[in-house]
């Protein structure tokens, strides 16, 4: 098709503020579904992701629309991840576009995930399209939000849409907005073939099924061409575009969105962000293009060491469809075989946990989750360290550095104070603080990673009871004073619970550390003393008192098979401990330095 | 003790593996599930319901009447506990007697005890029981404070109680006095205050419990609302140590776990669960063994009754135990005895676990290796479980 009738769009929406929905309402309008076939949230296809409401691989669709002026126009929706660990991925797909759908509940208003997302938008000058949805709720105040998309977007919404998803008023007008308003596409189809990669995903019998924005020229059945960033070369088997069944097509023109398999097998092979040319091609790669990196890290260990195997086998299933995702074995003298993993954030790395709990059955334990740090050696050696354990001695070190996230808050003024001590506490620096009018308040912090992995997603939740919203993008690393805080049980220091600190709290994370396994570590037969330690440095003690008493008073007759029954019960008690040294230690004790707030 | 003991280790009939019924000899226990008022502390099968005892009477009558038919045999120990047996008057007593002597030989020396409460100690009732039989009295003191005793949901006083082991002692009896630690109230104090009323009685035996709350009773639950009623943890421990130590002192032999005696007044019933040895079971709840035969009646009075009305059996279920349970059980049941076990058994028998852990015992002094015998100490018998756990 001309490609003066081709719009590429997305829709960038708070979770919960009607992006599926409209996203459906969208297919049943174009006839690109009845809506006897219409599934609820057709784009979502993923268990995970419709339990939880996010998205997290991209999707698009290509929907055939007879506009107002009598012409047809193909608009192709990408649904792109709506979490902030993807915002990588978030950054590809916008460049696959030339507009996006602002959407905004008109009963709530901006939130901090809408933000993050319609700046990355205008930065990739995106013609943003504000739409407030859901004005048929009785406690939708669109001129509010309006004005509000004004000043914190920074946008023109003077011509914002007023629709209800959910009834289908003003999809209409959604789009002949979409054709009014989106660019179409600015490609040379004459030129040599360039193709955005913006999504990579596997699929067990086929390989590899790459979503790409053709930019220049055109892909076609056949032809032979290379991935410039991975220089590996392919001939495409098939191409396509989803309406949303998958069609194949014999070719995909400049402008034009759709899926090409290419004989891969590994989706190693193929990273998001790469540019798919002729194999003969010489010019320049698209721009944008970087390394999905991990930031997150944690140890996944199987609560029965007998299910080593089957750990390995689920996490080398999971990252044939998970590029992000790395893994490598590893051995804690605490907790015994398991792997180091690498994640880009904390939403990924539960939905990898819970994938490999409920797609694979397995029982896991995973360790408290740290950033990656970059350590400069005295020797001048530049080092990056996924694990606190193999933190070099202090003294071998010249400079750490830990990566920094920009956040985004947004939340009504009377929790703002708690906000602004919490993010103090985390080592924050403010950017920007902003009244939006109607009680809500806009803050811009710069923060390291490292204090937001823990629990301050959950502390920001409790001291807004809910009603704080967030989103955050990485910021680079910088450098900190940063010391390793081990944990020492009768003078052996356990690797798994050892952590990263910075200097000025090493003290009261340490007593607090200290205090917590001294709850959590139960008596022993002798007395186990705990110690949080700066190297040789003691900095914490606290002494566990051998156990007294447990034993089984009354014994006789009939009470026998009972009392066995008692001890079977304390002997399943057990199983649940880790012997470090001579002491044993409950699974919940890693799980605490997770949970200790200072 | 060290007598029995010795006996107790050269007797092998309960490895026997088919029934030894009519060959040989047993021990009985008989369960009267009958209290005036219950006790704070206990979980035991009885009620209250006085009016019952006529039926409750009868049926454990008909079941020595259907176990004695098929199995009748030398009893060498006899054990009325309960509930309170002390409450049943003379014709009840007569009936059950009766039934018993119908199917049963009572062995010549064989110790017959029946458990006591303070309360119901009178000169009368003394002579009815010696003339029953009844050898032992063990009476249910557990403290001589009456603070205590009152938390405890007991009946009688201190006074009562110095009174009745006074009596039972010099009716002849061989008395045991129980004793309980750890309860609510409980300080130096009135630990000192035990040992010296205790020493000044000087019954044959003594049991000391420390206190249980791992079932549904109203202690338990005012530990959980209130624990700091209660002596810590340590606090306990050491009531327990301190109680041990002047018993020991005074010439007792602590020889299981919560058990003491003076020479030669172990408690012969209750060894033989502790050695594996044969013991029937009659009245409600009940358990016993024959050989490798485990069995129990049914819990529930009502239903106990109404079986044995019906004619039918009381049994709630029996099972055998294989060679290896037993020898475990033996383990298990012969680490709470000052006598210990071999450690043949012990490598025979435990998983490395448990030996790992014996090790550790042995190393902090909880444990005590004599010749090819190991033994635990009063201090380990405190943190038994904790080495226990891993044989089973």
């Amino acid at each position: 098709m001309d490609q003066r009738h081709i719009r590429n769009f997305c829709i960038i929406a708070h979770i919960d503020h009607g992006k599926s929905t409209l996203a459906d309402r969208l297919l049943e309008r174009t006839g690109a579904l009845s809506s006897r076939e219409m599934m609820e949230q057709v784009l979502d296809s993923m268990e995970l992701e419709r339990e939880r409401g996010i998205t997290i691989k991209a999707h698009t669709v290509t929907l055939r629309y007879r506009a107002a002026d009598g012409e047809e126009y193909l608009l192709n929706l990408i649904d792109t991840p709506g979490h902030v660990d993807f915002s990588y991925e978030v950054s590809r797909s916008l460049a696959a576009c030339e507009g996006a759908l602002l959407v905004v509940d008109a009963s709530q208003g901006v939130e901090a995930q809408t933000l993050a997302n319609a700046y990355l938008a205008v930065a990739q000058g995106l013609e943003l399209i504000p739409v407030l949805n859901k004005i048929d709720l009785p406690q939708a105040d669109p001129e509010r939000v309006r004005q509000q998309i004004e000043q914190v977007v920074g946008i023109d919404a003077s011509h914002a849409l007023a629709i209800s998803a959910k009834s289908g008023v003003g999809v209409e007008a959604v789009l002949e907005a979409l054709v009014a308003h989106v660019p179409p596409p600015a490609g040379d189809p004459h030129a040599p073939l360039r193709a955005l990669v913006f999504d990579a995903a596997y699929d067990p019998f086929r390989g590899v099924r790459c979503l790409v924005r053709v930019v220049d020229g055109r892909l076609f059945r056949g032809q032979a061409v290379r991935f410039l960033a991975s220089g590996r070369e392919a001939a495409v088997d098939e191409l396509g575009v989803f309406t949303p069944r998958p069609v194949a097509v014999e070719q995909l023109a400049a402008g034009e969105v759709g899926y090409v398999f290419a004989g891969l097998k590994e989706l190693a092979h193929v990273q998001v962000g790469d540019t798919l040319a002729e194999a003969s091609f010489l010019g320049p790669a698209l721009p944008g293009f970087a390394e999905a990196k991990p930031m997150v890290f944690a140890g996944l260990y199987p609560v029965d060491s007998s299910a080593y195997d089957a750990l390995r086998e689920a996490l080398e299933k999971l990252s044939l469809n998970d590029s992000a995702f790395r893994f490598q074995p590893d051995t804690s003298q605490a907790l015994g075989f398991g792997f180091r993993c690498g994640f880009l954030g904390l939403l990924h790395m539960e939905v990898v946990q819970e994938r490999l709990e409920r797609e694979f059955g397995l029982q896991l334990l995973t360790t408290a989750p740290n950033v990656a740090y970059r350590i400069l050696t005295k020797r001048g050696e530049l080092q990056e360290v996924h694990n606190p354990a193999q933190l070099p001695p202090e003294g071998m070190i010249e400079r750490i550095e830990e990566p920094f996230i920009l956040a985004t808050i947004l939340t009504p003024d009377t929790y703002l104070g708690g906000i602004l001590q919490l993010v103090q506490e985390r080592r924050g620096e403010q950017v920007r603080l902003e009244y939006l009018g109607g009680g809500r308040v806009m803050l811009e912090y710069r923060l390291p990673l490292a204090e937001v992995v823990l629990d301050f997603y959950d502390r920001l939740k409790s001291v807004s009871r809910g009603y704080a919203s967030f989103d955050y993008h990485f910021d680079g690393f910088r450098p900190g004073n940063l010391v390793r805080l081990d944990l020492v049980v009768n003078g052996e220091p356990v690797d798994a619970l050892a952590v990263i600190v910075h200097r000025d709290r090493a003290y009261t994370r340490g007593r607090a550390l200290a205090r917590k396994l001294k709850e959590t570590i139960p008596r022993q037969l002798f007395e186990v003393v705990v110690q949080a330690a700066i190297g040789s440095r003691a900095i914490a003690r606290e002494v566990i008192k051998p156990l007294r008493k447990n034993v089984i008073a009354k014994c006789y007759g009939g009470d026998i098979t009972r009392k066995r029954k008692l001890l079977e019960r304390q002997k399943e008690g057990k199983k649940r401990l880790k012997r470090v040294g001579r002491v044993d230690i409950p699974q919940e004790a890693f799980l605490a330095v997770l949970k200790v707030d200072v | 003790m060290r007598k029995s003991a010795r006996a107790g280790s050269g007797v092998s009939n309960s490895a026997a593996p088919t029934a030894p019924y009519r060959r040989h000899s047993c021990g009985l226990y008989l369960h009267v599930p009958l209290c005036v008022s219950r006790c704070s502390y206990c979980a035991f099968v009885s009620t209250t319901e006085l009016e019952q005892r006529g039926r409750l009477v009868s049926a454990i009558a008909g079941e020595l009447d259907t176990l004695g038919r098929r199995a009748g045999r030398e009893l060498r120990t006899l054990y009325f506990g309960g509930g309170t047996p002390s409450l049943l008057g003379a014709a009840e007593l007569a009936t059950i007697m009766a039934a018993l002597r119908r199917w049963f030989v009572v062995a010549p020396g064989a110790e017959f005890t029946l458990e006591a409460n303070p309360e119901d100690v009178a000169e009368e009732r003394l002579q009815r029981w010696a003339r029953l039989g009844v050898t032992r009295l063990s009476l249910g003191v557990q403290s001589f404070d009456e603070n205590i005793l009152r938390r405890l949901g007991r009946r009688h006083s201190a006074v009562k109680a110095r009174w009745a082991v006074a009596a039972a002692l010099a009716h002849g009896f061989t008395v045991s006095l129980d004793l309980m630690v750890g309860v609510p109230g409980e300080g130096a104090k009135q630990v000192e205050q035990s040992i010296t009323e205790v020493l000044q009685l000087l019954p044959h035996h003594v049991s000391v419990y420390l206190l249980e709350l791992d079932k549904p009773t109203p202690l338990a639950a005012l530990a959980t609302r209130c624990p700091d009623t209660f002596p810590d943890e340590d606090a306990a421990a050491r009531a327990y140590l301190q109680v041990g130590k002047a018993l020991v002192g005074a010439g007792y032999h602590h020889y299981e776990v919560s058990n003491f005696a003076r020479p030669g007044f172990s408690a012969r019933h209750n060894l033989r669960y502790w050695l594996g040895r044969s013991v029937l079971g009659v009245g409600p709840a009940a358990a016993g063994q024959v050989g490798r035969q485990r069995f129990a009646n049914v819990e529930d009075i009502q239903l106990y009754l109404e079986r044995l009305e019906a004619g039918s059996s009381p049994r709630a279920w029996a099972r055998t135990l294989s060679e290896h349970e037993l020898g475990v059980e033996r383990l298990m049941l012969g680490l709470r005895l000052a006598q210990g076990v071999g450690e043949g058994a012990v490598q025979r028998l435990a998983p490395p676990e448990f030996c790992e852990q014996l090790q550790a015992f042995l190393a902090l002094g909880l444990a005590r290796r004599r010749g090819r015998r190991v033994r635990l100490t009063p201090r380990g018998w405190l943190v038994s479980s904790e080495l226990l756990a891993y044989l089973v």
